[in-house]
């Protein structure tokens, strides 16, 4: 603005002093001066976007303006009635030389601002294209100006500048066509645009009437020359009236095409086709969502909808994968961009993170500006969004599953409707997303269900279906098994008409696997009991045959016992196993509880064996008539009540000594509804499973023993050749 | 739910021992996210490691899997997983199981660390 003032100043200074012949050095210095001046206005009026820029405001502004110039314009006309000296191309009069300043001006500011306000309308939803035709109407209309600085006045152009005027017509004519920014408003905002933009239009245009053949031109001479008149900005400068004519031309055409296609509601030819692509993408996504359920091949149908429907250049999708726990989004699927490109494009992690911290698309419209866009310029990636896919928040989909990234070559590409287009789009790709995350948990569960239901099966069968009967002796064993199928085994094999083989173990792990460990388990015991009665040599056989197969991390532990009715013995050796509990008649001398425990390491633990021997202690209890002993595991004892509190070691010795006189079966009962109470419900987390001996005795009597020190039993290395020497 | 975490970011000592300190429940469901710790410290070829296990409230065998799994590894590469600070009730677990015999424990972790 200053520019243009010190150019009037310049130009009533000059007139002033005008006698003829000042030349034209000083015509050609204010013609440069005043194009400088229109482009250092557009330039300080375009270079910020004003916040908040809605299409309203920018037809508002430049009417205003317009009606204010139309109004000086005219005025100039009316009031002034000087003239241009055809021959030295100086205004006559003093009063003419300020109204040809002041409406030269002022049109020149109006030129800056048409520009500048309709900028934005013409440059909404960008292409490349749009921006370089846009750059290339504002080259021609300043060339179609300098081509002329420096002539005399007149309204007619000369040949030197019709390549540019031509051009600028054909590239002005094709932008006014450019009308996408009208699909953004919303009905009531049509009408008001409309007529603004009439309004508008009728302001422009009829400017430049009244300055070539209404009230406001300025006349050459007596009116009676070759060149009869002009406007007062051509007065001013011949190039400045040619660059405003052009720009206020053209912003006339553009608003007037406005006009008519709010009026007329005629939606443009790309806005159309927008929306049907737009409509094209949400619709084939939904359709997918019904098929497609594999997460796979819906990322792909998410990266493309974007770009098929033109709201993006390229587009790619980063799922995160809980189930495998995988929280760090991982690039799964591009378009317009390959998987590597679309990975090594952005820290998609941390544009997600940011993206689901204001719960909200992140748009980033300078993005290689952007620290966490690793594109350079060139790369095509100069506006970002990227939308997360679900929110954290309730409802379905309410889990995130990933973030959708879309990009534009241009800056500042993402328009508020673009944005909510999209922002629809990933409600509706979360959605599907969802849809296929819960049908592949369906699968998996159907999966889960068959294999569970094999493993039970073949649990079922590795148990044995009926229980010795030996004389002097009670056995009853029950079994519980959890929702999913645990490793618990037992099994009692008769060794010889008087003697019991019994085992109870445990395989970490679950499912199908334990069912599998069971399996084998029952093989090495059903051989090994048949190889020896030393419960020692069987667990460390058991060991020996069953690590190598054990996978990386799984054990068991087992309490093998071996009843001998004849001797009255019972035999024992632990392998990592809760305790065996001995409960003995109270009415004796020796009566009391205690759970054995004798060293013994899980099999497994120690897969070459040696540490396993060296450790291992067997117990021998020699039995008296009323003993009770429950070979159990770790679900009995670890069952937990509604507060969480284990029912543990000494509540199970208590109950069980608390039902002095029960027989086997009925203390099995009585122990599985105890069990049973205390977890409060039917389906134990973990399996539970016990086997009861009650030694009922063959008649003789059994001298009390010793229990002042510890439970009534003898103990012995398992293997005493393999202990380690003595230090 | 169960809730589990382990950090795993302190070195202490000279040469260094990694520390892995275990908080909550230690159970299949988040046995993973042990493993993950520790063959996190093997990749950085840390090999003298230390689980201060003093915030421990429950192992189950799917946890106590995970030791079994990644001594050797330790032990092959000159170093060893330690187990240090177990609460009585934890502690009982991996007792019953023999692991004292198998695993070098100790009562505290600058124990456990002072022994390598």
């Amino acid at each position: 603005m200053a520019g243009l003032a010190a150019v009037a100043g310049v130009r009533v200074w000059g007139a002033a002093r005008a006698v003829g012949a000042l030349g034209e050095g000083v015509a050609l210095g204010l013609d440069l001066g005043a194009v400088l001046a229109v482009v250092l206005a557009y330039a300080a009026l375009a270079a910020p976007r004003p916040p908040g820029t809605g299409a309203l405001r920018a037809l508002s502004v430049p009417l205003a303006a317009a009606v204010a110039v139309l109004g000086l314009a005219v005025a100039a006309g009316l009031v002034d009635r000087g003239a241009l000296d055809p021959k030295t191309a100086l205004p006559t009069t003093l009063a003419t030389a300020g109204w040809a300043g002041v409406v030269g001006l002022a049109e020149a500011g109006l030129a800056a601002v048409v520009l500048a306000s309709l900028r934005p309308l013409v440059l909404h939803r960008r292409r490349p294209a749009t921006v370089w035709a846009w750059l290339a109407l504002l080259v021609l209309g300043l060339a179609s100006g300098l081509a002329v600085a420096g002539r005399p006045p007149s309204p007619y152009p000369p040949t030197a500048t019709v390549p540019f005027l031509a051009g600028a017509v054909v590239v002005g004519t094709g932008l006014a066509l450019r009308q996408r920014w009208v699909g953004a408003l919303t009905s009531g905002q049509r009408l008001g645009a409309a007529g603004l933009s009439l309004a508008l239009a009728g302001a422009l245009l009829g400017l430049i009437y009244v300055q070539t053949a209404g009230p406001a031109v300025l006349l050459v001479g007596d009116g009676s020359g070759e060149v009869e008149s002009v406007s007062y900005a051509t007065g001013l400068s011949r190039s400045l009236g040619v660059v405003t004519t052009l720009a206020l031309a053209w912003g006339g055409l553009y608003s007037l095409t406005a006009a008519l296609v709010l009026l007329l509601g005629l939606p443009s030819a790309d806005r159309q086709d927008q929306r049907v692509g737009e409509r094209q993408a949400l619709r084939s996504l939904a359709d997918l969502s019904g098929r497609l359920l594999e997460r796979g091949a819906l990322a792909d149908a998410i990266a493309r909808g974007p770009v098929e429907a033109g709201l993006a250049d390229a587009a790619w999708v980063a799922l995160t994968d809980p189930a495998r726990g995988t929280l760090t989004p991982a690039v799964v699927a591009a378009q317009g961009a390959s998987l590597e490109d679309a990975a090594r494009a952005a820290d998609t992690g941390a544009l997600y993170r940011a993206a689901l911290a204001q719960d909200a698309p992140l748009v980033l419209g300078r993005a290689e500006a952007d620290h966490r866009v690793r594109a350079r310029p060139g790369d095509g990636v100069a506006s970002l969004a990227a939308l997360p896919l679900g929110s954290p928040g309730a409802g379905p989909g309410g889990v995130t599953r990933g973030v959708l990234v879309v990009t534009r070559k241009t800056p500042e590409a993402f328009e508020p409707d673009d944005l909510a287009a999209l922002d629809t789009f990933a409600g509706q790709a979360a959605l599907s997303l969802s849809h296929a995350d819960l049908f592949a948990d369906a699968l998996e569960r159907e999966r889960l269900a068959r294999e569970l239901a094999l493993a039970r099966e073949v649990q079922q069968r590795l148990l044995p279906q009926s229980l010795p009967q030996i004389d002097g002796l009670e056995l009853a064993a029950a079994e519980r098994p959890a929702r999913e199928v645990g490793g618990d085994y037992y099994d009692v094999v008769r060794l010889g008409d008087d003697c019991l083989g019994l085992i109870v173990a445990d395989v970490s792990g679950k499912g199908a696997a334990a069912a599998f460990y069971m399996a084998e388990m029952k093989g090495v015991f059903q051989a090994g009991s048949r190889l020896t009665r030393a419960p020692g040599e069987l667990l460390a056989g058991a060991n020996d045959a069953l690590s190598p197969s054990l996978g990386r991390g799984v054990f068991a532990s087992a309490v093998y016992a071996v009843l001998d009715a004849e001797a009255g013995t019972l035999a024992l050796a632990r392998a990592g196993h809760t305790p065996t509990l001995l409960v003995r008649d109270r009415e004796r001398p020796d009566g009391g509880r205690w759970m054995l425990r004798g060293d013994g390491l899980a099999i497994g633990l120690d897969r070459r064996g040696d540490l396993f021997r060296q450790t291992l202690v067997e117990q021998t209890v020699r039995l008296a008539p009323g003993d009770t002993v429950v070979l159990y595991t770790d679900g009995l004892v670890e069952a937990r009540d509604h507060a969480g509190e284990e029912y543990g070691y000494d509540r199970l010795a208590a109950f069980v000594d608390g039902q002095r006189g029960a027989d086997a079966a009925t203390l099995r009962d009585r122990l599985l509804a105890e069990h049973r109470a205390w977890a409060g419900r039917d389906d134990p987390d973990d399996d539970t499973t016990f086997v009861v001996v009650r030694w009922t005795g063959r008649g003789g009597g059994v001298a009390p023993a010793d229990v002042a020190s510890g439970p009534p039993v003898t103990e012995r290395p398992a293997f005493p050749s393999a202990q380690p020497p003595l230090p | 739910m169960s809730h589990f975490s382990v950090s795993f970011d302190r070195r202490v000592g000279q040469p260094p021992v990694r520390l892995l300190a275990l908080t909550g429940e230690l159970d299949a469901h988040t046995a993973p996210d042990f493993e993950a710790a520790l063959q996190a410290c093997l990749d950085d070829g840390d090999v003298r490691l230390v689980a201060d296990g003093s915030g421990l409230d429950y192992v189950s065998s799917a946890g106590l899997g995970v030791f079994m799994a990644f001594v050797e590894p330790a032990r092959d590469g000159g170093g060893d997983l330690k187990i240090a600070a177990l609460p009585g009730r934890v502690f009982e677990v991996f007792d019953l199981l023999g692991f004292p015999t198998v695993f070098d424990m100790h009562p505290t972790v600058d124990a456990a660390v002072a022994s390598f």
